[in-house]
Formats: C-alpha cells, sequence, structure tokens
C-alpha cells in the first residue's frame, strides 16, 4: 500500500510492538491533544514528558492525554501526568480521556481520578474545553 | 501448571517489559480470570520497577528472582532481591509522586507481605483462584 492509497490515515489503527508506545500529536484549535498507544511504563513514560513538553511550548489552553490506546498504565505513567500538570499550570490545564479498566483502575485506586478529570472519549474531552 | 522460575533476572528497566509479558502469558494459563491477570501482571511490575529503583545503590547493576506458582487455591508472585529494599512511604495525598507503585500493588491483590532477609528481600503477592 503506497501513502497515496490512504490520503488519511488513521493512525491509531497502527499496531504498535510489544513494549513500545507511539505517541500521535494533533491540535484542536487551543487545545494539544497527545493520543498515546501502547505501554506506558518506567521505559516509555519518558516520551510522554518529552512530547508534552513539545506540546506545552505553543502554548495551548488545555493539554488532552488520550489513553484510550494504552493497553498497560504503571505508577511511573500516572507520576508523569502529574508531572505535566504542573508543568502545564495556570496557562493549560490538563485532560485525560480514559474509558478501559486498565487505564482506569490504577488512576482510580490511586486517587488522581480526583486531581485529573477524566473524560470517557476524546469528543467529550474536546467539548469540556471552552 | 508448571511454577514460572527466572533466577538472576537483571533489575534494569530493559529487561522488565518483556518479564512483564511472560508473567502475563504465564498467568493467563493459571486459571486467573482476566482481570485478575491484568492485575497481577501490574503489581508484579511495580514491585520488579521498585527493586530497579530502590534496593540498589545507584551505579550497581542489581538482579532480583522471579518465582510465580499455583495451587489449589491460589497464584503466589514471589520478587526477591539481593539489596536493601526501601519500603516507600505510602503517602496517598494529592501532591505526592512516591509510593504510587507499592499502593497499587496493595490495592490490586489479595494479600501482599514484604518479608526482608539479611541477605535480600522478598515480596510476596497472593491472588486467590476464581
Amino acid at each position: 500500500m503506497t501513502e497515496s492509497d490512504s490520503p488519511e490515515p488513521s493512525a491509531t489503527n497502527k499496531a504498535v510492538a510489544p513494549g513500545e508506545l507511539r505517541i500521535d500529536s494533533v491540535r484542536h484549535a487551543d487545545t494539544a491533544v497527545l493520543g498515546l498507544t501502547g505501554e506506558l511504563d518506567t521505559a516509555t513514560a519518558p516520551q510522554v514528558l518529552s512530547a508534552a513538553d513539545l506540546a506545552l511550548a505553543s502554548h495551548p489552553t488545555a493539554l488532552v492525554l488520550d489513553l484510550e490506546g494504552v493497553s498497560f498504565l504503571a505508577s511511573a505513567g500516572l507520576t508523569a501526568m502529574i508531572a505535566i500538570q504542573r508543568q502545564a499550570a495556570p496557562d493549560a490545564v490538563v485532560r485525560l480521556v480514559a474509558a478501559s479498566r486498565v487505564t482506569l483502575r490504577p488512576l482510580q485506586l490511586t486517587q488522581l481520578d480526583q486531581q485529573l478529570p477524566i473524560f470517557p472519549t476524546l469528543q467529550a474531552a474536546l467539548n469540556s474545553v471552552d | 501448571m508448571e511454577n514460572l522460575h527466572r533466577l538472576g533476572v537483571a533489575a534494569g528497566e530493559a529487561d522488565l517489559p518483556q518479564l512483564r509479558r511472560d508473567l502475563r502469558d504465564w498467568a493467563t494459563g493459571a486459571g486467573l480470570t482476566p482481570d485478575q491477570v491484568e492485575d497481577l501482571t501490574l503489581a508484579s511490575y511495580e514491585i520488579f520497577t521498585n527493586v530497579a529503583e530502590h534496593a540498589y545503590p545507584a551505579g550497581v547493576a542489581g538482579t532480583f528472582d522471579l518465582e510465580a506458582a499455583t495451587t489449589d487455591t491460589h497464584v503466589d508472585v514471589s520478587v526477591r532481591d539481593r539489596g536493601t529494599w526501601q519500603t516507600p512511604v505510602p503517602d496517598t495525598s494529592r501532591t505526592s509522586l512516591r509510593g504510587r507503585g507499592l499502593l497499587l500493588a496493595r490495592s490490586v491483590a489479595n494479600d501482599v507481605r514484604v518479608e526482608p532477609g539479611p541477605s535480600g528481600t522478598t515480596v510476596h503477592l497472593r491472588w486467590m483462584l476464581p
């Protein structure tokens, strides 16, 4: 398949190798979105921090971390999200998209769901950003 | 169901994702529910990374032993290091960045026991079979 066959490739459908994390950075108006696909652990958390650095450099008013494609979420990933929230404040708010047990459970058990607003879909997260 | 033994695993981050997947595959065959397999994978990985980050002095390439065993009633995962376990303070305050790994492990396992010894520390995790 050549690139011309799919002018609008759906990045989220591409496979990610085990142990890897892919980050798709998209901008919706004043909101930066990082779509994460793969495993978020001690090995891959630094990638998220770097991607957030880059996204925040363009001064969005909101940063959405879309965890819908995350198949494993360890405490290192939670720590990264809190660090990103701290870094973004007060200029940008951080919102999460999470609906699966594998992502929601660690967030809830550590009570980070009380600190980071969580939305079931990317659209819901985008709609909440005014 | 054979037990899973891994002796002298390098506590460096590079090997941990693969070990996590091996353990998940083993647990899937051990009779746990899919949710329990998810929990076992997360809790065990948090213990691995705690060893990697805290059991050995900086610059020391430490190792640990993993044993996963099943009985008629439960599944046990043991992680034995040869260093000095530092029990993270399970501080659940909103701003704490430390201690989430052990907090997560304690939250998702049916039982967690930290057994300090003269030549290292063993962490025992247990799940009851459904």
